[in-house]
């Protein structure tokens, strides 16, 4: 096999010195009437494979042959080329978790260079080097706060994303945590409700899950008047104009990271931002790394904080999470480095602009009608008198990706509700063009005549 | 020279994209929002040149170790080559443009690749159904176990404990704790094996699981291990097992056909994904038969001819990621286990068990406290010969100066695991493992994986024996390591009690 680099003359040699005469005995302490012969396809050449990869690629569609205008919690943004190219270097990619500080400043940097942005664009103090993704993270948001207060209940406003609602519920219920909804109105969610006395985090989303652009304070202060930490699930572009989780007063946000230098990927190339408020550092879950000195006052970055992890705590660690997203987190850093606060501001801006002028063009099609009448940043619900999965269909046949079912998408959740049966939600971003909008405006107009 | 972080590169007015243009130059949408929605101080990120970022980034990537430029012979984290045919596969593929949002109409390709990687775990486990969602192999720990709590419930009965040898990895007893169930901790043989007879004690009706790693975490079989499943079984137990060390059975033996019923893997270990400087990783979960109505959402089915995801499955823990997990990195395994087939992966295990029994041999003749008999895939040295080495008096004062708390009382310095460890990145290697596991004292876990030559082998070999010389003839040499890094031992305790973690605070 290519990769085993052994010639005849080698393993002979290896045996000989191992005191066995052939590999076979090498499996001597393992019962021989277990050994058996896996039933699988026989291995192939490299060229074979990338043909076979290439093969099974070509019975995907691939978003470049849509218009497309779905977002739902993954999202198409503008990459610049330095990302892909750099963070992508193998030396990155093909390194373990820094543990040897001295030999890996590089990776602990960026690390650090990581932490801080994804401090500075969520207005909070301190950033871990990531989870898996924007859903783990509000769970183990959640879980900070459930050891932080040792309350036992999760308020959660229905304006989250359904499907990390979801997850939440599957972690928290194995240690009965109870979860329950926000009261939630017209797409919002209402910012003077009493929040309980046993109530960990109130967990609200912004913007949310119907890309409306909540406002937090109102709610910051009713949790807090409770007792209770907010948790802030934020879109990091939107960060870009939008007060921060930090300047609203939450205590912990949290996130997907894939809009910032990923592309789509099935959703399969994500990770968990998470930042927390200096009071709650050292109950943060996952890898962090701090600055340190040598004994010549030389400054380096090592993982600190560890009697937090699991490899210390075992079943009283903060979380088991042990690897982590470092490679994804890496493109973000590379990604908010080339964009800086000025290209935040501008593609969030971008962003906003094409959203609106989605909406008024669908808007002026006879049928369609908003679902909520609020602003939105860069998602907007519309609906129309024909079920949403016909109408998502129908524009699929026309080359465009209409967006997200969303009575489908909010089922099993707190979001669930019988005004979304016939609900879209579509998205635009800095790369939706006018072409883009006119053509799923005529589509539109033709799929409900 | 070592590379300042991108921050000190910054200065106001700097940027390094471009973007289209407005579409309506007329209207500012920004303005038309409440006020309370709006940012009011801009995010303080770095303010830099495209040639800013490019130099910075490729100094960092510079300044760190990796297995395209070191052996890495880390113990239980399977180093092995990343094959770079897995990243034109996966360029070649075309994941990168598929959303998750589309239509199961579009993605057929992708939903094939799942449904074959999902047999052909299967099959490699022994077991009948494959997630392949988990993120990681604590992902993959903590459905493993909420299956296996799920499953106890339905079947009527309130069993809570799971039990998890003194040798395990720390992530077990945190993910059971996260999947509400109690750890208890059971004692192990001399040898490092489960304490088979000691097994029955803890073996009641409160017992959901017995977790275990095979080879375990010394890189030694349990040979008992039918024995032991047997058991498990009899007390209406199920039996877990730990992927991490999947790489020195891989393709000959099964966890399924020694009893296991339930098992993550670990593809950025096992199929040859990059650890990607701590990640992303995998860790798809295997289950009998009678456990996949457990497994989480969503699942694959079959309809008339296309593959279709199916939420609905109402005995599932439910969904545990916001969408499919790392599928870039199940693609990469994919390429991989393709591109081996089953007479390449038997290839992997018995070279791996080859390198590590040939080095276990080598070492074996400089340091006395190796893993004396045969090992499977890494193997453990106890280094506490080093710390006999003659009391030497000018090596006692630089010890002093030193500071790091070595020494044995008599004024003649102790050499460490972690001084070797150390010494060892000076000599072009990163080390292997040290501490772990707990128990044995100085100790160092090796795993040389199958991809290194015999030469990188003796090289590790000879940079040992150096080492063992240096300690009794000049250990300030050792004590004082690393010496050619761009930074030398960092004052850890330091950091932790006063954290600097971001460019402009520190925390008290």
């Amino acid at each position: 096999m290519v990769f085993v680099p052994h010639t005849e003359i080698d393993r002979k040699a290896m045996l000989d010195a191992a005191g066995v005469d052939s590999v076979e005995a090498l499996f001597a302490p393992i019962p021989s009437h277990l050994a058996t012969q896996l039933d699988l396809p026989a291995g192939i050449s490299e060229w074979e494979v990338e043909r076979l990869l290439a093969e099974r690629g070509a019975q995907n569609r691939k978003l470049s042959e849509f218009r497309r205008f779905v977002g739902g919690g993954i999202y198409e943004h503008w990459i610049p080329p330095e990302v892909p190219s750099l963070a992508g270097r193998r030396e990155f990619m093909t390194a373990y978790t820094p543990y040897q500080s001295e030999a890996s400043q590089g990776t602990l940097k960026a690390i650090f260079e990581y932490q801080t942005t994804i401090a500075a664009l969520t207005g909070m103090e301190a950033s871990n080097a990531s989870v898996y993704d924007g859903a783990t993270a509000v769970v183990e948001g959640c879980f900070l706060a459930l050891r932080h207060t040792r309350r036992n209940a999760i308020a959660v406003s229905p304006g989250l994303n359904p499907r990390h609602q979801q997850v939440l519920r599957a972690y928290l219920e194995p240690q009965g945590f109870e979860i329950r909804p926000l009261e939630f109105q017209n797409g919002k969610t209402n910012e003077n409700q009493i929040i309980g006395n046993d109530v960990a985090a109130v967990v609200i989303q912004n913007p949310n899950a119907f890309g409306i652009i909540e406002s937090l304070h109102g709610i910051v202060e009713k949790a807090h008047e409770a007792g209770a930490l907010v948790v802030a699930s934020v879109n990091p572009i939107s960060l870009g104009i939008l007060a921060s989780p930090g300047e609203a007063g939450a205590d912990i946000a949290v996130g997907e990271g894939q809009p910032m230098g990923l592309p789509p990927a099935y959703g399969g190339m994500c990770f968990g931002f998470m930042a927390c408020t200096k009071p709650l550092v050292r109950k943060l879950p996952g890898r962090i790394v701090g600055e340190a000195q040598d004994k010549n006052g030389r400054t380096g970055y090592t993982l600190t904080l560890q009697a937090r992890e699991q490899h210390i705590r075992r079943e009283k660690a903060t979380s088991n999470i042990c690897t982590n997203q470092a490679l994804f987190a890496l493109h973000a850093t590379v990604y908010l480095s080339c964009m800086g606060p000025q290209g935040m501001r501008e593609v969030a801006t971008l962003c906003l602009e094409r959203t609106a002028l989605l909406r008024e063009r669908l808007l002026k099609i006879p049928g369609v009608e908003t679902v909520f009448d609020a602003p939105v940043f860069h998602e907007w619900a519309y609906r129309t008198p024909r079920p949403a999965e016909q109408v998502l269909a129908a524009l699929h046949e026309k080359g465009i990706l209409g967006g997200v079912e969303l009575g489908h998408w909010t089922q099993n959740s707190f979001s669930q509700d019988e005004e979304l049966s016939n609900a879209i939600l579509t998205c635009a971003t800095e790369l939706t063009t006018n072409e883009d909008i006119e053509a799923y405006g005529s589509a539109l107009e033709e799929v409900l005549r | 020279m070592s590379e300042a972080l991108i921050y000190q590169r910054s200065r106001p007015g700097r940027y390094a994209y471009t973007l289209p243009p407005r579409l309506d130059r007329e209207r500012d949408f920004t303005a038309a929002l409440p006020k309370d929605f709006i940012r009011k101080n801009p995010p303080a990120l770095p303010e830099v040149s495209k040639v800013d970022v490019v130099r910075h980034m490729t100094r960092l990537s510079q300044e760190t170790i990796s297995i395209d430029s070191h052996f890495y012979p880390l113990g239980s984290c399977t180093m092995k080559h990343n094959p770079m045919i897995a990243d034109r596969a996966l360029a070649g593929f075309g994941l990168d443009g598929l959303h998750p949002h589309q239509p199961d109409g579009d993605v057929q390709g992708l939903l094939k690749v799942f449904t074959e990687m999902e047999a052909y775990l299967a099959e490699v486990t022994g077991l009948d159904a494959v997630s392949l969602i988990p993120s990681a192999g604590a992902q993959g720990e903590f459905v493993g176990l909420a299956v296996i709590r799920k499953a106890i419930q339905a079947r009527g009965e309130n069993r809570h404990v799971v039990l998890v040898p003194d040798t395990a990895h720390g992530t077990n007893p945190a993910s059971a704790a996260l999947a509400g169930l109690k750890v208890v901790v059971i004692p192990s043989t001399i040898e490092g094996l489960v304490d088979v007879d000691a097994l029955d004690s803890y073996l009641n009706d409160d017992v959901a699981a017995l977790m275990l790693t095979n080879p375990n975490t010394l890189g030694l079989f349990e040979k008992d291990i039918e024995t032991i499943a047997q058991k498990v079984h009899k007390a209406g137990a199920l039996l877990y097992y730990d992927g991490a060390n999947l790489n020195a059975l891989v393709g000959r033996y099964r966890p399924g056909d020694m009893g296991f019923d339930v098992c993550h893997l670990n593809l950025h270990k096992t199929f040859a994904t990059p650890h990607g400087g701590g990640g992303p990783g995998s860790g798809p979960v295997a289950v009998r038969a009678e456990l996949e109505p457990f497994l989480p959402v969503p699942r694959i089915r079959t309809v008339n001819g296309e593959y279709r995801l199916d939420f609905n499955r109402p005995d599932s823990i439910g969904p545990i990621h916001g969408n499919w997990g790392n599928v870039a990195v199940v693609v990469r395994a994919y390429t991989y286990l393709r591109l081996l087939g089953h007479d390449g992966l038997a290839d992997v295990s018995a070279s791996a068990v080859l390198n590590a029994n040939y080095l276990r041999a080598q070492l074996a003749k400089i340091f006395p406290n190796t893993t004396p008999g045969l090992c499977m895939h890494e193997f453990t040295v106890s280094l506490t010969c080093l710390s006999k080495s003659p009391a030497n008096e000018s090596a006692s004062k630089s010890h002093k100066q030193s500071g790091n708390g070595n020494g044995n009382g008599n004024g003649a310095p102790h050499v460490r695991a972690m001084d070797v460890a150390k010494r060892l990145l000076d000599l072009g290697i990163h080390p292997p493992t040290v501490y772990f596991p707990t128990f044995i004292s100085e100790g160092m876990l090796i795993e040389p994986t199958e991809t290194e030559t015999k030469e990188t082998l003796d090289n590790f070999v000879a940079a040992m024996q150096q080492i063992k010389r240096e300690a009794a003839e000049q250990p300030e040499l050792v004590i004082g390591a690393p010496h050619t890094t761009q930074v030398g031992r960092l004052d850890d305790v330091g950091a932790a009690r006063n954290p600097v973690l971001t460019f402009c605070c520190t925390f008290q």
